[in-house]
């Protein structure tokens, strides 16, 4: 492949450039919408600090609530990281590379609400250092949260390095930023200069930290499948759980994934760099995980069923024909069923608004499905619940609980868009660099070679 | 004027016949209170220990403290001091000679490595008498476990080594290599020719 001509590179980088400070559409509703329900959840919180946890329906049963359930959520999506930024990138993969940034933006804003999380699920959050200082070695709470920290600094370093380079061109280009942003730029740009030494010193560094962060991003979500596979519930002794989080972490995070770079492609205009192809083959690894999902839950749910063992009876029964039936079928038939049908045809794999539609159904399937995974179990302890007092035996969360889940959800969001604010969607100088070598139709991206190719912009 | 003084003169009056109905009142329930007292006795507890093959057996005695004279119908309970509070080891009622006879196992464990433990008679919240308490050091056939070191375990408060060992290495060799990373960014940096303000 050619060298791109300068003209043209120019042209690119103006063009990611663009989305820098600038606001998409309708972009001022939703960052006010959510900050309102961030807002509503900050002020519920408050109430929960002053008042402590009998504001929830949590109790002496039902100690992990939708918390600990959204801990799960969070953990889970902040691996599609790990996946487009290591699987990918081991896999030769090249038309990721319009999609890391994003990746890493949605990874770092799900670690740090899945670090948030046990914080809200705490009475008394102001102990929190006791876990350092008095924590047990032996426990897996301990583990998740030094999992979840090293996550989450190995995250801010992942996303800050392939920005360096940006960084660079965003000083040199944007010099009629405001003056705050032209001195944050210039300092985190480190004297990028684009020289052989810097290049090499910065693809070093980047493929050590991609070796070193997919070991954790799955170290992160086996823990938190530990946190209950050690705990002695029906249904939670089971050695699938490491490898049941991990893929159904997988598949709520491409799901999550497809959604946001739908949503950025539409708002940004990014329509030449976010296009159908990078939809195709996202639809085809939600495909293969949703199938491989369906089939660890064939296992999880199905070995047991037929044995149908006395202390694991009630809990089954709840899920297949209980009070949680609803939502067991939901996560199993329009979770993971019908998307996976969806996701089988071409035709449909093809179309943004088809891909979409199946991502936003494992999303919710996934959302619930956590829900499913801790509350259920934990209603139907081996020593059944006998003479408990109203509200002990049962688990309705209360107005405090939706509030600040809601807007934890609500912050994830927030957090994705206020990370593309000072800086470009799109990793401008992988792309641009891929597209000389490998062309266009490799990455994914669209149009850059009619340009290059037309008359007016030959060089 | 006279009127106003007369007035205000009638109201002293009235008010000093409120005061006086107040005072014989207050002295009424204090006279009723004494005596309600006065009903319960204020006791004292003596006990007598022995022991056969298995049991220390207690007899214990209660007295009238005034007039020395057996207390009957008094709910005495009989407790072992533990670390985190007293546990109930027997309880009765005292016969017309004011004693109750309980028995307890003999291998209750003293608190202490020279097997001392404690034993206390409480009278509490009985009809009769006023709460008492009576308590005794005894001697136990069983000293209390010393405070031998738990060996290191999984279950224990003390990790095994080999895990510590595992998470250190593995939690540092991660931290390491993070710590590398940037030295590279740094690296990067001090290979820029261009001045950073």
């Amino acid at each position: 492949m050619e060298k791109l001509n300068p003209e043209i590179r120019n042209q690119i980088e103006n063009e990611l450039l663009g989305t820098v400070g600038r606001r998409y559409r309708q972009e001022t509703f939703w960052v006010i919408f959510l900050g309102v329900i961030c807002i509503g959840g900050t002020v519920a919180w408050i109430i929960q600090l002053r008042k402590g946890l009998g504001v929830t329906a949590m109790r002496d049963y039902v100690s992990w609530g939708l918390y600990i359930s959204l801990l799960f959520f969070f953990v889970g999506v902040s691996l599609i990281g790990a996946l487009v930024s290591c699987v990918l990138r081991m896999s030769g993969a090249k038309w990721r590379y319009p999609l890391i940034r994003i990746a890493e933006a949605v990874t770092l804003s799900a670690i740090f609400f899945a670090g948030f999380m046990p914080v809200l699920d705490m009475g008394r959050p102001e102990r929190l250092y006791f876990l350092i200082t008095h924590g047990r070695i032996q426990s897996p709470i301990l583990w998740d949260v030094v999992a979840i920290a090293t996550y989450f600094i190995g995250s801010v370093i992942y996303f800050y390095l392939p920005l360096i380079p940006d960084l660079a061109i965003m000083r040199d280009k944007l010099t009629d930023a405001p003056e705050w942003r032209k001195k944050m730029w210039r300092w985190l740009a480190m004297g990028w200069e684009d020289n052989l030494l810097q290049r090499r010193l910065l693809k070093k560094a980047m493929l050590i930290l991609c070796i070193v962060i997919l070991p954790v991003a799955i170290s992160v979500h086996t823990i938190s499948a530990w946190l209950i596979a050690f705990t002695l519930r029906p249904g939670w002794n089971s050695t699938i759980m490491g490898p049941y989080f991990v893929f159904g972490a997988l598949m709520a995070g491409t799901a999550i994934m497809i959604l946001i770079i739908a949503k950025l492609r539409h708002g940004y205009r990014l329509e030449h760099y976010l296009t159908p192809k990078h939809f195709n083959n996202l639809a085809k690894i939600l495909l293969a995980l949703t199938a491989f999902y369906l089939y660890l839950n064939i296992n999880k749910y199905g070995v047991p069923a037929y044995k149908m063992a006395k202390e694991e009876r009630a809990v089954l029964e709840d899920l297949f024909y209980g009070k949680h039936a609803f939502f067991f079928w939901f996560t199993q038939i329009a979770g993971l069923l019908i998307p996976i049908i969806i996701l089988s045809f071409k035709r449909f794999r093809q179309s943004i608004k088809w891909v979409v539609t199946a991502s936003v159904m494992v999303l919710l399937g996934a959302l619930i499905n956590r829900y499913l995974i801790v509350i259920p179990n934990m209603l139907h302890p081996f020593t059944p619940i006998q003479h408990a007092q109203h509200g002990y035996a049962t688990y309705n969360p209360t107005l405090i609980e939706w509030t600040i889940t809601a807007s934890s959800l609500a912050g994830f969001v927030l957090l994705i868009i206020l990370l593309f604010k000072p800086f470009p969607v799109i990793t401008m100088w992988e792309v641009t660099e891929e597209v000389e070598k490998s062309g266009e139709k490799e990455i994914g991206v669209e149009n850059i070679i009619t340009l290059q190719n037309a008359p007016t912009h030959a060089s | 004027m006279v009127l106003k003084i007369l007035s205000h003169f009638k109201m002293l009056q009235h008010m000093q016949v409120k005061k006086r109905y107040c005072i014989i009142f207050l002295s009424f329930l204090l006279t009723t209170t004494v005596a309600a007292q006065d009903e319960k006795i204020n006791g004292n507890i003596a006990l007598q220990m022995s022991s056969n093959d298995s049991m220390y057996v207690v007899t214990a005695t209660v007295t009238n403290i005034t007039t020395q004279q057996p207390a009957k119908d008094v709910e005495l309970t009989l407790y072992v001091q533990r670390t985190f509070g007293l546990m109930k080891v027997a309880d009765g009622t005292t016969d017309s000679m004011g004693t109750i006879i309980a028995e307890f196992p003999s291998d209750i464990q003293g608190h202490d490595s020279s097997k001392n433990f404690i034993l206390i008679a409480k009278v509490e919240e009985s009809d009769v008498m006023n709460d008492t308490a009576f308590q005794i050091s005894m001697q136990s056939k069983l000293p209390f476990p010393e405070d031998k070191p738990i060996p290191r375990s999984m279950a224990g408060a003390h990790a095994p080594w080999w895990l510590i060992i595992t998470f250190i290495a593995v939690v540092g060799a991660v931290w390491l290599l993070f710590v590398y990373v940037l030295y590279l960014v740094y690296r990067i940096k001090k290979s820029s020719t261009k001045v950073i303000s």
